[in-house]
């Protein structure tokens, strides 16, 4: 592993029962990156954002987060780290308020950012402390779930689809909100089928296809292509 | 043989039909805590019919009746349930069931149905044992083996293939109910009489340690068990306190050891969908992430 | 006026076991039967040290319930790790541990009902016509008292937040750093420790403490935990009651034996209709 690679995975297995999803995959990830992850559905991109997060079990394979290998930590250990999580469709608890939420934060690190830092920062959840995160629009959720990983002061966030039942519009706020994340240090880890709005974000972009990770890069993707079935990928060199 | 002996294997063929009945269940994915009440239902109207219509075999049909219909108004009231939910309403329905018959004046309240004629001996156990394994043969060679377990993991795919989870699930109470009767019969005309604790929970819930022991998915694990460990706990003169301590340790350790059973599959899954071809959906449709036009990984550039 | 009262007692009393049930629901989405023994246990344990001061008497009970706590916990944990279905799991292994305590409490009382001291006060006091003891009315104050503290607890504290986030989704709870083991294990001390209080209780109430009756006497707190809601301590208040005034209505109405059939009844009703509980998930 190269000093500079903040996040690595090494040949990871992965499944459920008999069922193989993952196959080998490995990637790397520079402190202040935001890497994007695409694939059509069920090729496995939740999947492997559950092995980063602890939530699935690897079957084989490594991954060091930090230099340090964090195989077999289990999500909260992992969360104690610095790795955040927002999984697909569910990224705040709906049944308690946005306060609990955020309150959440504390069980991440003891020296969690004030919440008065955090509402500067998202002016809209002031007024919303109070109420059941259930009843917050899509956007609104996501705001919370930054603004949880923010005051958890984590190193590393995993979004599952985060765009998810958000509008465009909504959904470039959230773009620009995780570019301002990257230039305060943030490294990303993104799954997303929305690919026309994140992939300009992106700093290295992997397909997954067959179980396995390919790095691509924005221009050799086309969006057309990749949803009409094509019948290759264009793959590219680690480096170029 | 003595006849004590002869009792006392009597007794363990009683605890084994009970422990099958329960097996049945698991694997259709309900756990009975309530096997032993169905059971004394069965005994309770064996023994009513003797003692009014004095026709043996008419007692041996509405004993294993009984326990059938016991067994489908349990169904009926947990078919839209699983898991646990379902096997607290089992064991509040063995309850009210005790508490029930303990207040009817007709079926001897307090102290039961007595004075019943011996008629039951070792013979006739070992015939209803017979039967109760030639059924679990039968029934594995029937399209009910191939639904148990899709009933206990999943009703939808259960029902996109033809079947009505319904009525695979009232089939598996059914069949599990008249073996049930059948143990309770047996009971019945082996003591001479029945009474409410016959239908205790303490029962059921040693039954159903006999079926996890032995192996849920097993045919003959359960009955292998039962018989075993009743065997050893009676001949010795073990104390209930005795037996109660040996169930729960037996069980744990083999759920540590052997979670699928001493004589079940070696699996580590309590419900095991992995036989028969069970392996889940298709493997063409979901093992590969598939689109329209693929053809190769190999770049066309 | 006498149903409403008594049927309101009763109902307090239920609840607590309800709520204590809830509790461990909340952490681990099944019931631990174990709990359901810890109620004569700690009946036994006032008897074994009847001769010793009151506080000792309390002190050990709810020690003894601790430590059930803390080794079921350890067992099933145990089990777990090889057999998941953790649901089901946590239940035959609960059952078989629930048969093994029994046979250790029937050894220490002989296999005979025992009576314990006296824990609550004496006397009766006529209200509105109706004569209600002591006992009962002490009961049912400590039951709601506790049940307002726990739920307090639940509600504002970060052991609660931690609980209450496991309870709605563990996975979620789990990835912002809640460790769930430890969630499971406070929830299953605190659930046995209500419970063990509920005995204490419930061997001042009862003429005395019968070893064979642990799940039996836990069911209808089970079943009032089902009805209100899993998980839910309003629903286990909601479900406490309920139960406490249908087997009080049928007690007087009907006649007592026929109270398990019908709150089975009930409980039939209320899963076909609304599986969830009177009140719901929390």
């Amino acid at each position: 592993m190269e000093p500079s690679e903040y996040l690595a995975v090494t040949d990871v297995h992965a499944g459920y029962g008999v069922k193989r999803i993952l196959r080998g995959v490995s990637l790397v990830a520079q402190r202040g990156q935001i890497v994007l992850i695409l694939g059509p559905n069920g090729a496995g991109k939740s999947t492997l954002l559950k092995c980063l997060s602890g939530a699935h079990p690897v079957g084989a394979g490594d991954i060091r987060f930090e230099g340090a290998s964090i195989r077999g930590r289990s999500s909260y250990r992992r969360a104690r780290m610095g790795i955040a999580w927002a999984p697909e469709g569910r990224p705040v608890i709906p049944q308690l308020t946005v306060t609990e939420n955020l309150n959440l934060a504390t069980f991440a690190t003891k020296a969690r950012s004030s919440r008065e830092a955090t509402f500067r920062r998202y002016p809209q959840l002031r007024a919303l402390a109070g109420r059941r995160a259930g009843t917050l629009s899509g956007g609104e959720r996501q705001m919370v779930a930054l603004a949880r990983a923010l005051e958890a002061n984590a190193k590393l966030l995993l979004l599952d689809e985060p765009s998810l039942g958000l509008s465009p519009k909504v959904f470039q706020d959230t773009v620009r909100e995780l570019a301002a994340l990257r230039e305060d240090g943030m490294t990303c880890v993104i799954v997303e089928q929305r690919t026309a709005f994140v992939v300009g974000l992106a700093d290295r972009i992997y397909l997954l296809l067959d179980g396995q990770l390919h790095l691509s890069s924005a221009e050799s993707i086309d969006t057309h292509e990749f949803f009409e079935g094509y019948t290759s990928v264009p793959e590219l060199q680690e480096g170029q | 043989m003595s006849a004590a002996s002869q009792y006392i294997l009597l007794l363990s063929i009683i605890n084994a039909i009970g422990a099958w009945s329960v097996a049945f269940c698991i694997r259709g994915g309900l756990l009975s805590a309530s096997h032993a009440a169905i059971a004394g239902a069965g005994g309770y109207a064996a023994g009513w019919t003797i003692l009014h219509a004095n026709n043996y075999f008419l007692a041996w049909l509405a004993g294993i009746g009984a326990g059938i219909v016991l067994a489908l108004v349990l169904g009926l009231a947990t078919v839209r349930i699983r898991g646990l939910l379902a096997a607290v309403a089992t064991l509040v329905l063995g309850e009210a069931l005790i508490a029930s018959i303990s207040g009817i004046q007709a079926l001897g309240a307090d102290i039961g149905l007595t004075g019943l004629p011996l008629r039951v001996g070792l013979d006739q156990g070992i015939v209803a044992l017979a039967v109760v394994i030639v059924l679990g043969m039968v029934v594995y060679k029937t399209r009910l083996s191939i639904q148990l377990p899709l009933l206990a993991n999943s009703r939808d795919v259960l029902a996109s293939v033809g079947s009505r989870p319904t009525s695979s699930y009232l089939a598996m109470m059914a069949i599990s109910g008249a073996a049930a009767g059948i143990a309770g019969v047996l009971n019945a005309f082996s003591a001479g009489l029945v009474q409410p604790s016959d239908l205790a929970i303490d029962t059921s819930l040693t039954w159903l340690i006999y079926a996890v022991v032995g192996g849920a998915f097993s045919n003959i694990g359960p009955i292998v068990v039962a018989l075993a460990m009743t065997e050893i706990e009676l001949q010795s003169g073990l104390g209930e306190p005795a037996q109660l301590l040996i169930n729960g340790a037996v069980l744990i350790v083999v759920l540590v050891v052997r979670p699928g059973g001493l004589l079940g599959r070696h699996s580590t899954r309590l419900v095991d969908t992995r036989r028969r071809g069970l392996r889940g959906p298709p493997t063409s449709a979901f093992s590969r992430a598939r689109w329209p036009g693929r053809r190769s990984r190999a770049p066309t550039e | 006026m006498n149903l409403l009262l008594n049927g309101l007692l009763d109902g307090l009393n239920i609840s607590l076991v309800a709520f204590a049930f809830g509790v461990v629901w909340a952490a681990i989405k099944t019931v631990n039967v174990v709990q359901a023994e810890v109620i004569p246990a700690c009946g036994v344990a006032l008897w074994v040290c009847r001769n010793d001061g009151m506080l000792t008497q309390y002190v050990v009970a709810i020690l003894i319930a601790i430590a059930l706590a803390v080794a079921s916990f350890v067992i099933v944990r145990l089990v777990l790790r090889r057999a998941p279905d953790p649901r089901l799991m946590t239940l035959i292994v609960s059952i078989a541990l629930t048969g093994m305590i029994g046979a250790v409490l029937q050894v220490i009382t002989s296999s005979q009902t025992v009576s314990p001291p006296k824990v609550l006060p004496a006397g009766f006091i006529n209200v509105a016509g109706v004569t209600l003891t002591w006992d009962y009315i002490t009961a049912g104050l400590v039951s709601a008292g506790l049940m307002a503290v726990g739920y307090v607890v639940l509600r504002f504290s970060r052991a609660g937040l931690a609980l209450r986030s496991t309870a709605h989704d563990s996975i979620i709870a789990a990835a912002n750093g809640v460790d769930g083991r430890r969630v499971a294990l406070f929830a299953t001390v605190v659930g046995f420790a209500l419970a063990g209080t509920a005995g204490i209780m419930q061997a001042g109430l009862t003429h005395g403490v019968d070893p064979f009756s642990g799940l039996d006497g836990a069911l209808e707190g089970i079943v009032a935990m089902l009805i209100g809601g899993a998980g839910n301590p309003l629903g286990a208040v909601a479900g406490g009651l309920a139960v406490g005034f249908v087997d009080t209505a049928v007690t007087i109405y009907v006649g007592g034996t026929f109270a398990s059939a019908i709150i089975f009844a009930a409980l039939v009703v209320v899963i076909l209709i609304r599986p969830a509980g009177i009140i719901g998930e929390w």
